[in-house]
């Protein structure tokens, strides 16, 4: 039994056709460690790249589209509790929202989501059902001409933006972070495979130099060509890996993250739209909902620091950056009719005040709408929109499609990233077996010539 | 008086929730009622026109703020005319008087507000009849709520065991949900009036002159038969007699 020392491989490895066969050992295990490390990384990264395209993308495009329609699901219902009977087309839009919501959920739900996830998602399969109940108890209590309808629609809606709201907020959130740490694994820099490719050219190199110091011949064919096809596998590697991420990056920043502003928009623009109608429906004047309103307007903008201005900001070079920029004048026109209608509602001209805001109801007076509408007019120019519910409507068409566009762009350069990834693993494989058998026949030559 | 001439219509602060006293008709978008009748005779007398009056909807706790920052010229809201709202507002005659009982679920076997012993009643916040039910010797749990028809919905819901207010305002609720009943004996004696900012002396006058020629020329008897009815008690009632000095309240 050999001592297992130091020392004692020293002795063995004296006679230089051991050192051979040991130098070949060394470089075919260092061709498959290169083999594996890049093999590993290319796996690793395709598996975020297919992530971010088929689960963690989609599943924040859901989680945003569960909090749209369940904002404008409140929103809608306000506004046709307002219009004391509800028109078929609001109506239609609630059921839709609602059901949407339900479709979205149920995919969320479906796609296994961690455990911070789920409280959201009970919450929301708990709740959502015993808002629709009370919608319903609400809606029949006013057909019949209960004022106890009025109750209903407030408990929804408390139950709406104290619950649900909030739960679809967060799992939104939630959704937005994973797809963050999917992209982030997409990207990064392939730290491991660079340091295990350094070190395996280093050893190779090194093998060669010994070996041209020993034998008069300068270049080992099997070796060097080893080392070709090292470099050319590495290459190929941090080609395609850069070309992967100049896409990801691009669905990053010009897709998902341009979006979010958007989002956060839209969700603050269906909030302000509803409190208008609340407040009419409360009759009260300057209540609590006008001034929820007003802190809306302020956080929408646009204006230094608001959701508009930041949504502009992170648009720049996306497809939703132009709808952003129009969302902020459209908003502004909002902003004027609102103005209009809390006028009205304050002087106590409240049918007036439900005619400007949505148009429909019984309007006390022509001569008080005309006048308000030529204001209106001489404010923002002609073409203004005739009403609080179409000037929101404007802002809300500006913001969705902007959404939707750059959501569409994310799905095209996502899948754009996670294609250039296609084939570079069985590359890999490939690459460290012929660089394997390189360094095999390299040095088996230069063995046999000691027998 | 003046200020409210020149304006051109009365500005009067309604619940919007109470049927038979005031209340918004999802139908027609108009409120109406007992209360708002009594109110737009007020206007009437002033403009020549019961129309040239415009509501403010309120809750019962917000009576106060609009009274202090005078965003009305007057309530006519069901307000009990009592001693601590002296200190922010000035009360016209009596134009109703009303009695509190309770209002419970067909189905219940509670026979008044004795048997409601920790268990949960509704009634407006802001309101005497919340602290009637807080200071009741069963010690029933009082829960208050924005507006009338609030504790409606939570009865029907079941949170709540019963709602104990006026007589007056139980009718109204209960004309939106047959399977309600009003039970128990009358444990409050309210003469309620309408409410306006202190210092408004030649407005009070004014009202009370109104109210006067309602009671004595027989509009306070048709207006009760047209809102109210006999669904508090058999007979229409008369009107409540009139009492003028400051001491009329309760405490």
């Amino acid at each position: 039994m050999p001592r297992l020392s130091l020392a004692a491989l020293r002795e063995a490895l004296k006679p230089t056709p051991a050192r051979l066969t040991a130098g070949m050992l060394v470089t075919i295990a260092a061709s498959l460690l290169w083999g594996v490390a890049a093999t590993f990384t290319v796996v690793d990264r395709l598996s975020a790249a297919n992530d971010m395209v088929a689960t963690t993308g989609p599943l924040s495009l859901y989680a945003q589209r569960i909090y749209q329609s369940l904002s404008d699901a409140d929103a809608t219902e306000a506004a046709a509790f307002l219009a004391v009977t509800e028109p078929p087309a609001a109506r239609a839009e609630f059921h839709a929202d609602i059901e949407r919501a339900g479709t979205y959920l149920q995919e969320v739900t479906a796609a296994d989501p961690p455990a911070a996830a789920r409280s959201d998602l009970t919450t929301l399969q708990t709740e959502l059902p015993e808002y629709t109940l009370l919608i319903g108890e609400a809606k029949a209590d006013s057909a019949e001409g209960l004022p106890v309808g009025a109750s209903y629609l407030q408990e929804a809606s408390y139950l709406m933006r104290g619950r649900i709201l909030p739960a679809a907020d967060d799992l939104y959130r939630r959704e937005n972070a994973r797809l963050a740490s999917s992209y982030g694994k997409a990207t990064g820099f392939p730290v491991i495979a660079v340091i295990v490719a350094a070190l395996c050219s280093i050893l190779l190199l090194r093998v060669q130099r010994w070996l041209a110091s020993r034998t008069r011949r300068t270049l080992n064919r099997g070796l060097a060509a080893a080392s070709l096809v090292g470099a050319l596998s590495l290459t190929w590697l941090l080609v395609s890996f850069f070309v992967a991420s100049t896409s990801l990056t691009a669905a990053h920043d010009h897709g998902t993250a341009a979006a979010q502003p958007l989002v956060q928009a839209e969700i603050t623009a269906l909030r302000a739209h509803a409190d208008e109608s609340l407040t009419l429906i409360n009759r009260s004047g300057d209540d609590a909902n006008e001034a929820d309103f007003r802190l809306a307007e302020q956080q929408l903008g646009p204006g230094r620091e608001t959701l508009l201005s930041k949504a502009k900001a992170a648009g720049i070079g996306s497809p939703g950056y132009r709808r952003a920029t129009a969302a902020g004048s459209a908003a502004t026109a909002w902003y004027a009719v609102h103005r209009a209608v809390r006028k009205l509602d304050d002087r106590s001209d409240y049918p007036d005040a439900v005619y400007l805001a949505i148009g429909s109801g019984a309007a006390g007076s022509r001569a008080v709408i005309g006048k308000q509408e030529a204001l209106l007019t001489a404010q923002s120019g002609p073409g203004h929109p005739a009403t609080s519910a179409a000037a929101f409507a404007a802002v809300e068409t500006d913001l969705t499609r902007g959404i939707d566009a750059d959501y569409a762009l994310f799905t095209a350069s996502a899948s754009r990233g996670d294609g250039a990834l296609g084939g570079v693993a069985i590359a890999m494989v490939i690459a460290s077996l012929l660089m394997a058998a390189g360094c095999a026949w390299g040095l088996t030559q230069r063995i046999a010539e000691y027998r | 008086m003046a200020a409210i001439y020149r304006r051109g219509h009365l500005t009067v602060g309604v619940d919007q929730t109470t049927p038979l006293l005031s209340y918004l008709d999802p139908a027609t978008g108009r409120i109406d009622g007992f209360n708002v009748a009594i109110a737009r005779q007020v206007a009437k007398a002033i403009f020549g026109t019961e129309n040239a009056i415009k509501f403010v909807a309120i809750t019962s706790a917000e009576r106060k703020s609009v009274i202090l920052g005078r965003k009305v010229d007057l309530i006519a809201d069901p307000t009990t005319i009592v001693c601590d709202r002296l200190a922010w507002a000035d009360f016209s005659t009596a134009y109703l008087v009303a009695h509190q009982r309770v209002l419970v679920p067909s189905a219940s076997d509670v026979r008044g507000i004795g048997d409601l012993g920790g268990q949960k009643v509704c009634a407006a916040a802001g309101t005497t009849s919340i602290y009637e039910i807080a200071v009741q010797r069963s010690h029933p749990i009082p829960v208050g709520v924005p507006n009338w028809s609030d504790c409606l919905a939570l009865l029907q819901q079941g949170q709540v065991a019963a709602i104990s207010t006026t007589d007056t305002v139980l009718a109204g609720l209960s004309t939106q949900d047959p399977q309600t009943k009003v039970v128990g004996p009358r444990f409050t004696y309210e003469p309620q009036g309408l409410g306006m900012p202190k210092n408004a002396k030649d407005l009070v006058r004014f009202v009370n002159a109104v109210l006067e020629q309602l009671r004595t020329d027989g509009e306070w008897k048709r207006l009760y038969a047209r809102y109210i009815g006999t669904r508090i008690q058999p007979r229409i009632p008369d009107p409540p007699l009139p009492i003028y000095c400051e001491t009329s309240c309760r405490d």
